[in-house]
C-alpha cells in the first residue's frame, strides 16, 4: 500500500510568557492508504496539536504535510477548507456540533455539503450507534457521549479519505466504544478511508492497525497486527 | 471581609482581561447617561428662565386686573384700591416709538413683592437692585435690544440681562410713563397675594379682574415642550443601556464558572452577591461620570436650538450659558446607577440562583427560550389589550405618553417573537437537502435571541424617527394650508390708539386701493372658570370662503352672520367636550352676572394657540363683551400694493413699520417658527439612530467570541471562512431588514398615537395624519446603511481573526 499521508520533519512549538514549549520536534511518518493507526501518548504529548496539523487547522512552525499527494500548508486556506470538506472527517473531542441543526441534521451534515449522501448508509450507522429516537432532538437536549456518538455518524457519513478523530471514545461506555470501532471497521473495509484515532485506551489502539507514539515531542510507529 | 476582597478582586479581573468588552460598558453607560442628563440641564435651564420670565410678567398671582372699557386706568384708581386693600403692583406696558416693536414695561419695585430678588436675578451686577431704585433712568434688556435702544436718543442707562428676551425693556414705571408719553396711566394691576372677594368695588372703579394668560399658555406649551423632550431624553438612554446590557450579558456568562466555583469552594452566596453588586456601581458611577460630562458638552451644542425655540415660541430668553448644580450631578448619576442596576436585575437572580453542583451541567436553551416566549407572548397580549382599553377611554397627556411607551413596549417584545418565529417556520419549510441554506435559516432563529437587545435599540430608534418625522411633515403640511387660509386678507395693520383708528377706518374706506377693511378686536374672559379669547370679527365672504373649520354644518355663517352663533377653535371644543350645535353661555365683558347663551356654529383649526377662543361676529361682541372699538385691522387691497399702502399708513396715520405687516411677512415667520421649533426634534431623532447603530455595532463585536464558536465547526468541515463571512453578512443583514420593516408600522402606530391623542392632550389640536412613504424610505435607507456598515467591521473583524480564534477555541476546550 503506498503511504495517503506523508509527515516530513515537522515540527512545532508554542510561545507563553517568553517561554517556548515544543510539542513536536522533526517528527516523520506516513499513514499508509485504508490503514488505521492510533496515535497514543500521555496528556500534554501533542496529540491534539497534531490532529490539528494534519487536519490543516493549526500551521506546524516547520515540516510538510503531504496529504493525497498534496502539500497542505502550501495551498491556500481556502484550498485547505476545500479539502478538509471533501476528503477529510474530523471528530474532536468537543464534539462540534452545530446547536441549530437537530441531530439529524448535524449527522447528514457534511456527507450533504459534498453532494454524497447514502441514505442507505445513513440508516444503517443510526441504527448501529443507536442514535434513531435523538434524530429530532438539539444537541443541547442529549448527553455528552450521544453527543459524541451524533459528531462519529456525521464523520463517517461523509466517507471521507482520511479520517481524523481525535478521543473518540472518550465519553462512551464499552457497548458503545465497542459500536464505534465497528463503524471504523465499516468505514475502512467497505470505503477504504484512511484512519487516524488519538486515544488513551489500550483497548481501542489494539483494535487498529499501528501504533503511532508521541513523546518526548518525537514519533515513533509500530505494527500492531 | 477578605473573602469578600478575594472575591471581589476576582471578578474584577476580568475587566482586565477583557478591556474592549469594558470599554463598551463604559461607553453604553456614559451615552445613555449623557442623553439623558443633556435633556435635562437644558430643561432645568428653560424651567429656570422661564420662571423668572414668568415671576417678572406676572407677579405671584395668575390674575390680573384689567380696565373694563377702556385702554388704561388712570393712576388715582391705584390710589383706590390700595386704599380698599387691594394687594396690587401697576405695570405700564407700551411699545416703544421706533422701527422695531420693543415693549416697554413698567414695574413698581415698592408695592411689587419679590421685586428686589427678582430684580437681582435680571443681573450679574452687584446689587442691581439698588441702581434700579436709584438711577432714573435705569432699565435691563437683552444685549441686542440695548444696542437697538442705543440709536434712539432715548434717555436710559440700560444694564444687560441675559434673562431678557429681545425687545423687551424693564423699567421702573416712572421711566416708561416718561418713555411712552403716559403720565399717570397704568395698563394693569398685578396681584400680589389673592385678591379680594368684593368684585363690585372693581366694577365700580370700571375695572375688572381676569386670569392672566401668559403664565397658562406658557406653563402649558413648556410643560408639553419638557415632556417631548423628556421622552425623547428617556428612550435615548434606554437605548444606550441596551450596549451595557449585551456587554453585561456577556461578561456575566463568561463568568459563570468562577461564580460557580466560589460557590463551590463555600463562599457564602452573599458575599459573591455583594461582590457582584460592587462591581455594577463601580461600572455604574464611572460610565455616569463620563457621561455626566458628555451631557454638558451634548447640552451645549443642543443649546443654541432650544434657545431658539423657546424665543420664538414663548418669547423667553435662556441666557448665554449652561450651569450645571451639583444637585444635577448627583441626580445624573442617579440614572444610570438606577438604569444598571434594573438590567443586571436578570444576572443578579441567576447569580442567586445558581447551583454549585450543576457546575459543567447542559443548559436547554431552546426550552428557555420557549418558555420565555410564552411569556413574551402573553405579556404582549395583555400589553395590546391595555392599550386597546387606554386609546377608547378618555384622553389625558400622561395617559397618552403612557401609550405611546406600551406601544413602544409591545413592539420590543414582539420583534424577536415574530423575527424568531418567521424564521423557524422558514427553516421547516427549507429542505434539510440544502445544507448551508437549512443552516443559515435555522443558526438565524438562534441568532435572533443573542442580538434582540440591539435589533431592538434599532427598531425604536428608526420606529421614533418615522413616528415623529411623519408627524411633523403631516403637520407642517396641514399647517401650511391652514396658514394658507388663516392668513387670507393682505395686509394687517395695529393703530397706536382708538382716535389713529378711527380715522384710519374712515380715510380708507375712501382710498381706492384698499378693497375692504375687517376690524378685529379681542378681550379675555372665562368659561368654566378657564380664560379664553373672545374676538370680534366682520363675518364677511371672505372669511365664509376660506376660514379653516374643522367642524360645521349648513348654516354655519347663518348662524355666526345673525350673532347667534360663534366659532369656536378646537382646543376650546375638546377641552369642554363640546361639538356643532352645543349650546355655551359666555360671561358678559360689561356685567359680571350676565351669562349670553351662544350656539357653536363651527370649529375651527387655531394652531399654535393654547387658548381657547371664541370668534363673534363685531356688532355682539361690542353688544356683550367690550366697547372699546377695534385699533386691528385686516386690509384686502390689491397684490403688490403693500409698499404702496405702507408708505400712506406711515405718511398719514404716524404707523411704525412694525405695526403693518404683509401676508407673506406674517407666513414667512410662522413657518421660521415651525420649523425651529422642530429643529431640536430632528437633532435628537439623528442622535437615537447613531446611539442604536452603535448598539448593533458594539454588541456584534461584544459577541464575536460568542459567534467564532457556532461558526467553528462550520470551518472545520470545511466550509471557507469566506462562505461564512458572506453568510454572516447576508445573516445580519436579512436580521436588520426584518427589523427596519417591522419599524414601519410601529412608527406609523407612534405617529397616530402622537397626532391623535398626545397632540389633543397636550395642544388640544388634532391633526389629520398623512402617509410620506418618502420619508420612510429616506429613514429606512439611512438606518439601513449605518447599520450595514456597522455589521461590516465586526463581520470583517471576526473573519481576519476567526482561524486563530477557532483555534484558540479549540485550545480551550481541550
Amino acid at each position: 500500500m503506498s503511504p495517503l499521508v506523508k509527515v516530513e520533519n515537522l515540527s512545532k512549538f508554542f510561545e507563553s510568557s517568553g517561554e517556548i514549549f515544543q510539542v513536536f520536534d522533526q517528527v516523520n511518518f506516513t499513514l499508509e492508504a485504508q490503514s488505521s493507526t492510533a496515535l497514543i501518548g500521555e496528556s500534554g504529548s501533542g496529540k491534539t496539536t497534531l490532529i490539528h496539523v494534519l487536519a490543516g487547522l493549526e500551521p506546524p512552525n516547520s515540516g510538510m504535510v503531504i496529504i493525497d499527494g498534496i502539500k497542505i500548508w502550501n495551498s491556500k486556506e481556502s484550498m485547505r477548507a476545500i479539502f478538509r470538506l471533501e476528503k477529510m472527517a474530523i471528530i474532536f473531542q468537543q464534539y462540534n456540533l452545530i446547536p441549530s441543526l437537530n441531530v439529524l441534521s448535524n449527522i447528514t451534515l457534511q456527507a450533504r455539503l459534498i453532494n454524497a449522501l447514502d441514505e442507505a448508509f445513513q440508516y444503517e450507522l443510526i441504527s448501529l450507534l443507536g442514535l434513531e429516537k435523538l434524530l429530532m432532538k438539539y444537541p443541547e437536549e442529549i448527553s455528552g457521549g450521544q453527543q459524541q456518538r451524533v459528531a462519529i455518524a456525521r464523520a463517517i457519513l461523509a466517507k471521507p479519505k482520511i479520517l481524523l478523530a481525535d478521543e473518540p471514545t472518550g465519553n462512551l461506555d464499552n457497548e458503545n466504544t465497542r459500536k464505534v470501532l465497528e463503524a471504523f471497521e465499516i468505514l475502512s473495509a467497505r470505503y477504504k478511508t484512511t484512519i487516524l484515532v488519538a486515544t488513551h485506551s489500550k483497548s481501542v489502539a489494539k483494535k487498529l492497525d499501528t501504533k503511532l507514539q508521541i513523546e518526548s515531542g518525537k514519533a515513533t510507529k509500530t505494527v500492531i497486527r | 471581609m477578605k473573602t469578600f476582597s478575594i472575591s471581589t478582586i476576582s471578578i474584577l479581573k476580568h475587566w482586565h482581561r477583557k478591556p474592549l468588552q469594558l470599554f463598551f460598558a463604559l461607553i453604553g453607560l456614559s451615552l445613555a447617561t449623557a442623553l439623558w442628563s443633556s435633556i435635562q440641564l437644558l430643561n432645568s435651564q428653560a424651567k429656570n428662565s422661564y420662571e423668572t420670565a414668568v415671576d417678572f410678567l406676572t407677579a405671584s398671582e395668575t390674575e390680573i386686573i384689567l380696565p373694563l372699557r377702556s385702554t388704561s386706568i388712570s393712576i388715582e384708581v391705584f390710589g383706590e384700591l390700595r386704599r380698599a386693600g387691594w394687594p396690587v403692583t401697576p405695570i405700564l406696558e407700551g411699545k416703544i416709538p421706533g422701527q422695531r416693536p420693543v415693549t416697554i414695561i413698567g414695574i413698581d419695585p415698592f408695592t411689587m413683592s419679590e421685586s428686589r430678588g427678582l430684580i437681582n436675578k435680571l443681573s450679574d451686577e452687584e446689587n442691581p437692585f439698588q441702581e434700579f431704585v436709584l438711577n432714573n433712568n435705569f432699565g435691563f434688556a437683552s444685549e441686542e435690544t440695548k444696542a437697538y435702544l442705543e440709536t434712539l436718543s432715548l434717555e436710559l442707562d440700560i444694564s444687560v440681562s441675559a434673562q431678557l428676551s429681545a425687545n423687551i425693556v424693564i423699567t421702573d414705571i416712572s421711566l416708561a410713563e416718561k418713555i411712552l408719553g403716559e403720565q399717570g396711566k397704568i395698563s394693569r394691576f398685578e396681584l400680589t397675594a389673592p385678591p379680594l372677594k368684593n368684585w363690585d368695588f372693581l366694577e365700580e372703579l370700571d375695572l375688572r379682574l381676569v386670569e392672566s394668560n401668559s403664565l397658562g399658555d406658557l406653563e402649558q406649551l413648556t410643560k408639553s415642550f419638557h415632556l417631548n423632550l423628556s421622552a425623547f431624553g428617556l428612550l435615548g438612554f434606554v437605548v444606550g443601556l441596551f450596549i451595557v446590557h449585551s456587554t453585561l450579558s456577556l461578561a456575566f456568562e463568561q463568568r459563570k464558572a468562577t461564580y460557580m466555583t466560589f460557590r463551590s469552594i463555600g463562599v457564602p452566596i452573599w458575599t459573591v452577591y455583594t461582590s457582584a453588586l460592587s462591581e455594577i456601581v463601580v461600572l455604574a458611577l464611572m460610565g455616569g461620570i463620563i457621561g455626566v460630562f458628555l451631557g454638558h458638552w451634548l447640552a451645549f451644542i443642543l443649546f443654541p436650538n432650544v434657545a431658539s425655540t423657546f424665543n420664538n415660541i414663548y418669547g423667553i430668553n435662556l441666557g448665554d450659558q449652561l450651569v450645571l448644580s451639583v444637585t444635577e450631578v448627583f441626580l445624573a448619576l442617579l440614572m444610570p446607577l438606577l438604569g444598571t442596576l434594573l438590567i443586571s436585575m436578570n444576572f443578579l437572580l441567576k447569580l442567586y440562583r445558581i447551583a454549585p453542583h450543576k457546575l459543567g451541567s447542559v443548559v436547554f436553551l431552546s426550552k428557555i427560550y420557549n418558555n420565555k416566549n410564552k411569556i413574551k407572548l402573553g405579556s404582549s397580549i395583555i400589553l395590546i389589550s391595555l392599550i386597546i382599553i387606554l386609546a377608547n377611554s378618555p384622553l389625558g397627556l400622561i395617559k397618552s405618553f403612557f401609550i405611546i411607551g406600551m406601544t413602544i413596549l409591545t413592539a420590543s417584545i414582539l420583534l424577536p417573537l415574530v423575527l424568531s418565529k418567521i424564521l423557524s417556520l422558514l427553516a421547516s419549510s427549507v429542505t434539510i437537502r440544502m445544507p448551508l441554506s437549512h443552516w443559515f435559516v435555522a443558526d438565524s432563529a438562534h441568532q435572533v435571541n443573542r442580538i434582540a437587545l440591539s435589533l431592538n435599540a434599532l427598531m425604536l430608534a428608526v420606529a421614533v424617527t418615522i413616528g415623529v418625522d411623519n408627524m411633523v411633515k403631516s403637520f407642517k403640511d396641514t399647517f401650511d394650508v391652514w396658514l394658507e387660509k388663516r392668513l387670507i386678507t393682505d395686509i394687517y395693520v395695529r393703530a397706536l390708539d382708538q382716535n389713529v383708528a378711527a380715522q384710519l377706518i374712515k380715510n380708507l374706506r375712501n382710498e381706492p386701493m384698499v378693497k375692504n377693511i375687517y376690524p378685529i378686536v379681542s378681550s379675555k374672559s372665562r368659561f368654566q372658570n378657564q380664560p379664553i379669547d373672545i374676538v370680534g370679527f366682520l363675518p364677511a365672504e371672505i372669511y365664509s370662503k376660506n376660514w379653516p373649520l374643522v367642524e360645521s354644518s349648513e348654516v354655519t355663517w347663518e348662524r355666526v352672520r345673525s350673532g347667534e352663533g360663534v366659532l369656536a377653535n378646537e382646543q376650546f371644543c375638546y377641552r369642554h367636550n363640546l361639538n356643532v350645535g352645543d349650546l355655551i353661555k359666555l360671561d358678559s365683558g360689561l356685567n359680571s352676572n350676565l351669562k349670553i347663551p351662544f350656539r357653536i356654529a363651527g370649529v375651527y383649526a387655531d394652531y399654535g394657540n393654547s387658548l381657547g377662543q371664541i370668534m363673534v361676529k363685531i356688532d355682539s361682541y361690542h353688544h356683550h363683551f367690550s366697547r372699546i372699538p377695534p385699533t386691528n385691522f385686516a386690509l384686502e387691497v390689491p397684490s403688490n400694493s403693500f409698499a404702496k399702502i405702507s408708505d400712506i399708513l406711515t405718511r398719514n396715520y404716524g404707523l411704525v413699520q412694525s405695526e403693518i405687516i404683509d401676508q407673506s411677512t406674517i407666513k414667512e415667520l410662522s413657518t421660521k417658527i415651525f420649523d425651529r421649533t422642530f429643529a431640536i426634534t430632528s437633532s435628537l431623532s439623528d442622535a437615537m439612530i447613531i446611539i442604536a447603530t452603535l448598539t448593533i455595532l458594539i454588541s456584534l463585536i461584544t459577541l464575536s467570541e460568542i459567534r467564532v464558536t457556532n461558526l467553528a465547526p462550520l470551518w472545520v468541515l470545511g466550509i471557507t471562512r469566506l462562505t461564512l463571512l458572506k453568510l454572516e453578512l447576508s445573516q445580519f443583514i436579512l436580521m436588520i431588514l426584518f427589523t427596519l420593516l417591522f419599524a414601519i408600522p410601529t412608527g406609523l402606530l407612534i405617529c397616530h398615537f402622537l397626532t391623535s391623542y398626545l397632540n389633543i392632550a397636550a395642544f388640544g389640536w388634532k391633526l389629520p395624519v398623512q402617509y410620506y412613504p418618502e420619508i420612510w424610505i429616506k429613514t429606512l435607507i439611512i438606518a439601513s446603511t449605518t447599520s450595514i456598515l456597522a455589521i461590516i467591521f465586526p463581520t470583517v473583524l471576526l473573519f481576519k481573526n476567526s482561524a486563530s480564534l477557532m483555534i484558540r477555541r479549540y485550545k480551550n476546550d481541550a
